[in-house]
């Protein structure tokens, strides 16, 4: 660290240094008592460490600052308050010297500091807090001194403050630390950096590296505080309980000086001053919060004409970097389009979301900036650029333009007159804009059937045959939007689907953009009949540029995005092509090949996409293709372990049960599952994971009743082995205890020998006793439909032992009993899975309820008042829906019980109501002591609620026999002829 | 006494009119001055066997008058004297009545009767115990001195007197008979019963005992053998018997479908089968109802499948699909059964023709998709026939499958069908033509996308336009065809429930076919088949349905219209018998509806221009209609002065000084209440329109509306409409309301108070109607008083201020009574938010409530559109007011 040392020695020592901390700092515990405690820094070496860090940071370079500064982080996140409670006043000491130099090391360590509480929970940043109560001031007192000077220095320590602050309060303000007093003052410096003028100099430097400057950047954090600050505590209707004094008082105190600074700032911009991006668009950010509430509002409305049409609209405008991005890099041009992230940092996106928001809320400004737009557009000398910028407007415009009475037919017209000509125009941005608009305006009603077939033939044209890629992607979402939104556009471009489609996949190959496989995927489903001749073809092709996509992967995240849009693809395909046989069986030996390259090739990052797609490709059959597939799934658990195996739990649960004839044909499938629930269930993996195997074991066991009894033994060992280790989880008990009991329910007198045979480590009281202990004990256990009819049938089973264990025996008033408590669950279930079912059925008839989200110029957005009044009602209104009901829903249904066994099957032969009533009736009539002890103690109410379960019992009998004669056709009438006499047996 | 009692008994067959009035007088004249002994008098001649059996049957017909009746008011009052007489006399009577049975020569036996008009009033008080075990006991004891012969007349008067007890008798009254009553019953109906006329009475007693043994049904030992007996009877040689056995299995199988498996497959399918192919038409009807009703049973099962499986549940009763399984067997039968049409039909006649038609559209329904194959055949076969009985019958089967199938099955099949059905519009047979418009007509309702889509539209509107000039019965099902297409035309061509659409695919024929429909209402045959109506119906729909292109149409129907009620009225001094009245006063009230729909679609200054003819026209017919039967015209009138009303908006005002008196006339016609409804409703289009114009009117208007509401003997209905009114008024008149208020209020509170049986649910919804009526009124009040001005709350307002305070505990009570509408909520809602914006800061206290704040919210999370906005207002209005109380 001394400065006699030449920097590359410095700078290789700090980097070990920074490894060392960053590995070894931490005291971990030994994995195994036996083994020795893992290698840490020494205490006193720790302590030195301390002691000198911060003093290190301030006197060393740069860039040997950011190693040391990483090395704190670590450091602080162990040691501080705990063993080093001292370093706020370390840090307080050097920001205390009148000694500017130091500062900036110091800083970085408070910047450290704030940054290991970013993002902690109110009530864990007690010791922060804490030091900020003086760590705080001084930073204030530092920011107000240096503001006045504009070196670069000065600068420098202004935003590395203003990064603190903006790190302390982006999640949580804490009111205690900074009171409005304090706020006020800090308020000020932002406004004033905001506000005050770069150095001339700066216009001297390169317009791309402007944003770089101190300056600017130092201004940016300034904006960025206060938007953040306004969004999230001083934006009343939207803020958390704690903070709805707060805004009101924010709304009244800030709005009207920082929105007149910020409203100097666009006037700089439509000056021509420069601005960089990033003010500007926190800028618009902030406004657009301020158009919800009346006190900003009313100082907004005399200037949001202005910044319309001198901020917005040219911001909106095709810009030179445009023009240099699409001639030089179409692809990094469409890229820079489609991407999200851009969209956080990007002013034009900001200029949009006020523009949406103004015309939205505000009813004055829709019809002032149509009729700018329709200006425009009707200039005779107007510039392409600004015509873009108009037609950019008014698509922003769309969705509100479509639900206005006054404009709704008249857009029909705009878009012939004004959009269509654009097609033919030489310049291709302004093809893509039209193509553009159109797709804002899919969903508009045309009037007349030839202006939707010229859309529709303007946008399949340019999809298919115009020469700039970028025209070609807007072309494709556009003509995609249009046949969603309508059924005679559907019909209309029927004939040329196989071409559309050719062309979208050229352009999915050349792009790679995971926006259009979307695309893809919508025009496959809705012309799914024209589409399935072509599958073999499309599927080729998408599966070559997966092969594409996925050798040149750099590790791009879009590039995984549209690897996995191609998967997604063909299994859409696969789903369309469902009914055509041989075309699925051509599908899915190229799919194979797809699935076989990323198993085999350990892609991990598709591995979700190909198990959902084998998953898919084996829901109603399984080719022997796809049967190597399972054992190649088996080769991939035993090398990338059991991480997968919930993922690969829907295919597996399908290569089980859906051609059961050829699964039972090779014993080694048997073996697989086996051993993968046997890896599972003795390893360490999640019991979460653990719960899916038990499942898988439930599903063979009642699927394969009788073929796999020489494997049952084993199975049954397993499970209890597991039962006898810690469980956390009652989910993984009670999935483990319903193993054994569909054995139970298969094979009743071999599971009793079973369990009294097995040898169990670690236990010495007898199995069979201990498990039906448990399992009586757990009964409230079993949720859901399929689980507590597993438990119903269990126990019916167990009652009708002919030799009853004397466990049995022993806990005879408890079986009737928690069978109610199960018939009583399974009758909320089935309750619930109808009420289910009815809403999945009921439409969403929201309607377009538009003209309320308009607020007069007084009015603020509902939610701008007090929150705590519409709280209440909600608050209330939930305590009142609360029936007993609400509380059992979570555990009416469980998720597991989606992976169906035989018994879920509605052709199933054995109805648990049936089944009780059955057992009930038999025991009765063969051993009356053994029902007298069942059902002699039971009280008057368990009286009156078997009598229940019983008339459901033959309610459900009548309704299968009668589901019965349905399905045969109705009744069937033997004679026609009338009989000689009639006798049914009765006589009076 | 007697003896002159006979003779006049005997003369009231006299063929003489002076003899036989005289007779009646006499009559009258006894009952008057001494019931108790006429009666005893009238059951002696009745039960001595030596009289006359004229005199018999008429003493036994005047006893009978004075103990029942079919008017049941009547009947109540008959059977109270009869309770009020000595304990003697009726004594007397009822052992004459009960010796006379059996002695009669004359059937069916009046005696029975009698005896049967004496229990439905003695036996809910218990005070003729023995009697039912003494007819029982006629029945199944054998009977000492009489002849066989007279035993069977004893055990066949007996059994009539128990079938008419238990047909009139209101259960509850004779279930603990019922074990005995079956027996003897049973008795008569087993087989080893060989006289057929004691074996009808006791079948027909069944069939009037079925709904009370239900606790026989129930035991499986019991039900067998009535099955068993009624199944044998049904074999009977006596034709009427069988009918009557039959009728036993039809109803039988509506109220005991959960018990019949054991029988149907072995018996009843064989019998009902054997009786649907008999060519006696009682017979072959009975057998055609049985199936008739299985299908409506199952039907019914099927929905209580739905909802249980919907609700997650099992459903108590299920269905054996007997009709399903049936198919193959009934749809032949029944498809020949509608080959035997009857040329000259008369409409009232029920015939198996007829009811094998209603059958097969009950099979459809219940079977759905899988009757079709069974039917086709049929139809293609039938359809191109020689012979219309052949033809006929395939569109009549065509036409009855057209619902319950899967429509994507039908379509094919109907467009297919179009083609053929346009020409056989033009069929020789008027049979045909008339089978054949009303499956157009079902197809129209049914399918209409096959007809839209379908190339032959333009023929088949030509084809059916032309039908119009058809038989009455052809051109009254094309009528109601077209009020289908238009109905449907317009529904696929609207976009938006606002605007009509511009054009749609009737526009080019629009003004031919409404011309058509207005010279069918014209024709000399309109009053045959309902055609009149029927025209002036599809007319009104189509000109509801039209799209903007088929306005001058409109507008010149408008004048055709008017014409006609001028015209008609001058007809009036015409009409002279109470049949003329009738049709006069129905063609009034078609041709005022008709108005309505034309002047509903006419732009407003269209509707100025004619404004004057319409208001001449309209007040001429409420002074030719005043008096005897012209309550439905009257009605009619006020509605279509409504829509003018609306259509003219402030401009009605130069109409009142002449229509004032007619609106009070109305307003005051409580013996007719749909009248007095109208006019009701009608005070509300006026405030909507005129406003403060209103206002001289006022005080008479108040004046009828509050004696409307204090007499008792004004329909309940009104009363809710009235107090919507008044806030109509207020709003209409503002500030000016104060003078009302000291009145309207009391009568507001009393009907907010108001409370009601909730067992029926008739009285919930009135109930609901009656709050809501009061709080239309309240928010009237509340906003008329409050004034106009945006900024200042005018201080009349105060006027309301001691009643705040129950204004809101009424919402309150609202918000806790669980049966409330969401209507009632949004209605509250507005009210809350108005009360607000009137008091301020006063009063929002009030609104603290929790039932207030859970009534708001279940008003937010309402699935109607107006009710969220009112309650997202109200709880707006609250917030604000909370916000300046905080501050």
């Amino acid at each position: 660290m001394e400065e006699k040392h030449l920097f590359p020695v410095r700078q290789a020592g700090v980097i070990y240094l920074k490894n060392m901390v960053m590995q070894f700092w931490q005291q971990r515990d030994p994995e195994s008592p036996i083994e020795q405690a893992p290698f840490c820094i020494h205490e006193n070496d720790k302590a030195f460490i301390r002691e000198n860090i911060i003093k290190a940071m301030i006197n060393c370079p740069e860039l040997i600052r950011v190693q040391l500064g990483v090395c704190l982080s670590t450091i602080l996140k162990n040691d501080y308050p705990g063993k080093w409670g001292n370093v706020v006043e370390v840090m307080v000491q050097y920001l205390s010297m009148d000694d500017a130099s130091v500062w900036y090391g110091a800083l970085v360590a408070v910047h450290q500091l704030v940054k290991n509480y970013e993002y902690k929970k109110p009530e864990e940043r007690g010791p922060l807090d804490k030091a900020m109560t003086t760590l705080l001031p001084l930073m204030y007192q530092r920011v107000v001194q240096l503001l006045p000077d504009a070196s670069e220095p000065s600068i420098l320590l202004q935003k590395l403050i203003l990064k603190i602050f903006h790190a302390l309060v982006q999640f949580h303000l804490s009111l205690d630390v900074i009171d409005r007093n304090t706020f006020s003052q800090w308020m000020a410096v932002f406004q004033t950096i905001a506000e005050r003028p770069v150095p001339p100099e700066t216009e001297q430097v390169d317009i791309e590296d402007r944003p770089e400057l101190a300056w600017w950047k130092v201004k940016k954090w300034a904006l960025h505080i206060l938007a953040r600050v306004f969004d999230r505590y001083g934006n009343p209707g939207s803020v958390v309980k704690q903070y709805v004094q707060f805004s009101d008082w924010y709304l009244k105190t800030f709005s009207d000086v920082i929105l007149k600074t910020l409203l100097k700032i666009l006037d700089q911009y439509r000056q021509n001053q420069y601005v960089s991006p990033r003010v500007l668009q926190q800028s618009l950010n902030y406004i657009n919060t301020g158009l919800c509430h009346s006190v900003s509002w009313k100082i907004l409305k005399p200037h949001m004409e202005g910044v319309i049409q001198g901020v917005l609209f040219p911001l909106m405008c095709y810009t030179d970097e445009d023009d240099a991005l699409w001639t030089e890099d179409p692809y990094e041009y469409i890229k820079l389009k489609f991407d999200v992230f851009e969209d956080f940092i990007s002013p034009v996106t900001a200029a949009q979301t006020v523009l949406h928001t103004s015309c939205k809320k505000r009813k004055e400004i829709l019809p002032k900036t149509m009729a700018f737009c329709m200006q425009i557009l009707q200039m005779q000398e107007v510039q392409p650029r600004q015509k873009d910028g108009a037609f950019h407007m008014i698509g922003t415009l769309a969705e509100i333009l479509l639900k206005k009475k006054m404009y709704k037919d008249k857009m029909e017209l705009m878009l012939v007159a004004h959009v269509f000509p654009e097609f033919q125009n030489p310049l291709g941005y302004m093809r893509a804009r039209a193509n553009w608009v159109l797709h804002t305006f899919s969903e508009t009603n045309f009037k007349r059937d030839e202006n939707l077939f010229a859309a529709l033939n303007n946008t399949r044209e340019c999809l298919i045959n115009d020469k700039e890629l970028p025209v070609r992607v807007e072309a494709a979402f556009a003509l995609q939007a249009l046949i969603s939104d309508s059924e005679k556009a559907k019909e209309y471009v029927q004939p040329h689907v196989k071409d559309i489609i050719q062309a979208l996949l050229v352009v999915i190959r050349e792009t790679e953009n995971d926006d259009l496989t979307n695309v893809m995927q919508k025009l496959i489903h809705i012309y799914e009949e024209v589409v399935a001749p072509i599958a073999v073809e499309i599927t080729q092709h998408l599966a070559a540029t997966f092969t594409q996509v996925v050798d040149s992967d750099d590790g791009a995240d879009d590039k995984a995005m549209t690897a996995m849009g191609i998967l997604n693809t063909i299994e859409t395909l696969l789903m369309v092509v469902e009914d055509h046989k041989e075309i699925v069986l051509q599908l899915e030996a190229i799919t194979l090949q797809v699935v076989a390259a990323v198993l085999q090739n350990h892609c991990l990052d598709f591995y979700e996409e190909v198990l959902s797609l084998i998953f898919s490709m084996t829901c109603t059959h399984v080719s022997p293709p796809l049967w190597q597939i399972f054992h190649m799934l088996y080769n991939t658990f035993e090398q990338d372990g059991f991480d997968y195996f919930i993922e690969m739990m829907p295919a597996l649960h399908n290569f089980v049960t859906v051609d059961p004839a050829a699964f039972v044909s090779n014993p080694k499938n048997f073996e697989v599952i086996y051993n993968m629930c046997k890896e599972v269930l003795t390893s360490d993996a999640d019991e979460d994971c653990q719960c899916h195997a038990a499942k898988l074991l439930e599903v063979v066991i009642l699927q394969y009743k009788g073929q796999i009894n020489q494997i049952i033994p084993a199975i049954v060992e397993l499970v209890l082995v597991r039962l006898t280790r810690e469980v956390k989880n009652t989910e993984l008990r009670q999935m483990c205890l319903q193993v054994i009991i569909a054995v139970l329910y298969t094979d009743p007198v071999n599971l009793i020998q079973l369990l009294n045979t097995v040898k169990i480590p670690n236990t010495t009281e007898p199995i069979t006793k201990q498990f039906v202990q448990q399992w009586l004990h757990d009964t409230d256990c079993f949720l859901g439909l399929h689980d507590r009819k597993m438990c119903v049938f269990g126990l019916c089973r167990l009652m009708s032992l002919q030799e009853k264990p004397e466990v049995v025996a022993e806990n005879s008033k408890q079986l009737v009993p928690a069978l109610l408590l199960l018939f009583n669950g399974l009758k909320r279930a089935y309750e619930f899975r109808a009420s289910n079912e009815e809403e999945d059925d009921e439409d969403d008839d929201e309607d377009g309820d538009f003209d309320g989200d308009v607020l007069e110029s007084d009015e603020s957005d509902v939610e701008d008042q007090a929150a705590d009044y519409l709280e209440q009602l909600e608050k209330l209104a939930a305590e009142v829906n609360d029936d007993d009901d609400d509380e059992y829903e979570a555990y009416e249904e469980t998720a597991l019980e989606g992976f169906n066994t035989v018994i879920d099957e509605e052709e199933y032969n054995e109805d648990e109501y049936i089944t009780f009533k059955h057992t009930l009736q038999v025991i009765q009539a063969s051993d009356p002591q053994w029902y007298q002890a069942l059902t002699g103690h039971l009280t008057p109410e368990q009286q009156q609620e078997i009598q229940e379960v019983l008339v459901v019992a033959d309610q459900r009998k009548a309704a299968a026999e009668s589901k019965m004669i349905e399905k045969a056709g109705g009744y069937q009438f033997q004679t026609t002829s009338v009989p000689q006499t009639f006798n049914f047996g009765g006589s009076f | 006494m007697d003896l002159n009692l006979i003779q006049i008994l005997e003369k009231t067959v006299a063929p003489d009119k002076v003899e036989l009035d005289a007779a009646q007088a006499f009559l009258e004249s006894a009952a008057q001055t001494d019931l108790p002994r006429f009666l005893v008098a009238l059951s002696g001649i009745l039960a001595d066997a030596t009289n006359s059996p004229v005199a018999r049957v008429a003493a036994s017909l005047q006893l009978k008058n004075h103990l029942t009746s079919k008017d049941p008011i009547i009947r109540l009052q008959h059977q109270d004297k009869w309770m009020k007489l000595e304990k003697d006399i009726r004594l007397a009577v009822k052992e004459c009545v009960l010796r006379a049975l059996g002695t009669e020569k004359s059937r069916p036996s009046q005696a029975a009767q009698c005896i049967a008009g004496i229990a439905c009033a003695e036996l809910p008080t218990d005070e003729w115990p023995e009697l039912i075990s003494q007819l029982v006991n006629n029945v199944t004891a054998e009977a000492q001195n009489k002849t066989p012969a007279e035993y069977d007349d004893l055990k066949e008067a007996s059994l009539e007197a128990i079938g008419y007890i238990c047909q009139d008798i209101e259960q509850e009254h004779i279930q603990k008979y019922s074990n005995m009553i079956l027996t003897a019953i049973v008795q008569g109906v087993r087989k080893e019963e060989v006289n057929n006329h004691v074996k009808l009475a006791a079948t027909n007693a069944l069939l009037n005992s079925l709904e009370f043994t239900k606790s026989n049904f129930e035991k499986e030992v019991e039900r067998h053998y009535i099955m068993q007996v009624t199944c044998e009877a049904t074999q009977c040689k006596d034709n009427q018997v069988k009918v009557a056995a039959l009728q036993c299995l039809v109803k039988i199988v509506s109220l005991y479908y959960q018990y019949m498996e054991p029988y149907m497959g072995p018996a009843l399918f064989a019998i009902s089968v054997e009786a649907m192919r008999s060519q006696v038409d009682e017979i072959s009807l009975q057998g055609i109802e049985f199936w008739s009703n299985i299908c409506d049973e199952e039907m019914d099962l099927t929905i209580e499948k739905q909802e249980a499986e919907e609700a997650g549940r099992q459903p108590e009763h299920v269905s054996r699909f007997y009709a399903k399984g049936a198919l193959q067997y009934l749809v032949p039968i029944l498809l020949e059964i509608l080959k035997n049409q009857d040329e000259n039909d008369d409409e009232d006649e029920w015939n198996p023709c007829k009811a094998a038609g209603v059958c097969l559209m009950l099979l459809a329904n219940c079977t759905e998709s899988d009757i079709v194959p069974h039917v086709v055949p049929f139809i293609t076969t039938h359809i191109s026939s020689e012979h219309w009985h052949d033809r006929d019958a395939a569109v009549m089967a065509f036409g009855s499958i057209l619902e319950g199938p899967d429509l994507r099955s039908l379509e094919p099949l109907v467009v297919q069908a179009v083609p053929i059905l346009i020409t056989l519009l033009n069929d020789p047979s008027v049979v045909v033509r008339d089978t054949v418009a009303w499956t157009i007509g079902r197809i129209c309702e049914l399918l209409p996308q096959a007809i839209f889509n379908n190339d032959n539209l333009n023929t088949l509107l030509t084809t059916l336009q032309n039908s119009l000039a058809a038989e009455p019965r052809v051109a009254a099902n094309v009528c109601w065809a077209f009020s289908s297409l238009a109905e449907n035309a317009y529904e696929v061509a609207v976009t938006e429930e606002e605007d009509d659409p511009p054009t749609y695919c009737l526009s080019a024929d629009f003004d031919n076919i409404v011309g058509k429909l207005l010279e069918t209402t014209d024709r000399e045959d309109a009053h045959q088949a309902n055609l009149r109506s029927a025209a002036y119906e599809a007319l009104m729909e189509m000109i509801k349905n039209s799209a903007n292109d088929c306005y001058e149409t409109v507008k010149k129907t408008t004048i055709v219209i008017l014409q006609r009620i001028n015209q008609i009225l001058q007809m009036e001094s015409r009409v002279q018998t109470p049949m003329d009245r009738l049709q006069y006063n129905d063609l009034q009230s078609l041709l005022c509806a008709t108005l309505q729909s034309v002047l509903r679609k006419m732009k407003r200054e269209d509707a100025l221009k004619i404004s004057d003819d319409v208001m001449r026209a309209l007040l001429q017919m409420f002074n030719s209609s005043m008096g005897a039967a012209g309550g439905g015209v009257q009605e009619d009138a006020f509605v279509a002065v409504g829509t003018l009303v609306e259509v003219l908006g402030p401009e009605f005002m130069k109409y009142m000084e002449h229509f004032e008196k007619v609106l009070y006339n109305g307003l005051q016609n409580h013996e007719e209440y749909s009248v007095c409804l109208a006019a009701v409703g009608l005070v509300g289009d006026l405030c909507r329109a005129l406003n403060a114009q209103i206002l001289p009117m006022c005080p008479n208007i108040m004046r009828y509306l509050f004696s409307n509401l204090e007499n008792n003997n004004v329909h309940r209905t009104i009363k809710p409409q009235i107090l919507s009114v008044f806030g109509d008024i207020a709003l209409a008149i503002g500030p000016e309301f104060k003078q009302f208020i000291e009145l309207a209020m009391p009568v507001l509170k009393q009907a907010s108070e108001a409370e009601v049986d909730k067992s029926d649910y008739d009285n919930i919804e009135y109930l609901n109607d009656l709050r809501e009526g009061c709080l239309e009124a309240y928010t009237g009040i509340v906003q008329g008083l409050k004034g106009d001005s945006e900024k200042e709350v005018s201080a009349d307002i105060q006027l309301i201020q001691p009643h705040v305070a129950h204004i809101v505990a009424f919402i309150e009570h609202i918000a806790s009574d669980e049966d409330h509408t969401d209507s009632n909520v949004a209605t509250c809602s507005g009210l809350i938010g108005d009360l607000c914006c009137a008091f301020g800061e006063a009063i929002v206290k009030l609104f603290e409530k929790p039932k207030i704040q859970v009534l708001l919210s279940e008003g937010k999370m309402s699935k109607t559109k107006k009710t969220r906005t009112l309650a997202t207002w109200a709880i707006k209005e609250i917030r604000k007011l909370n916000n300046t109380v905080a501050q």
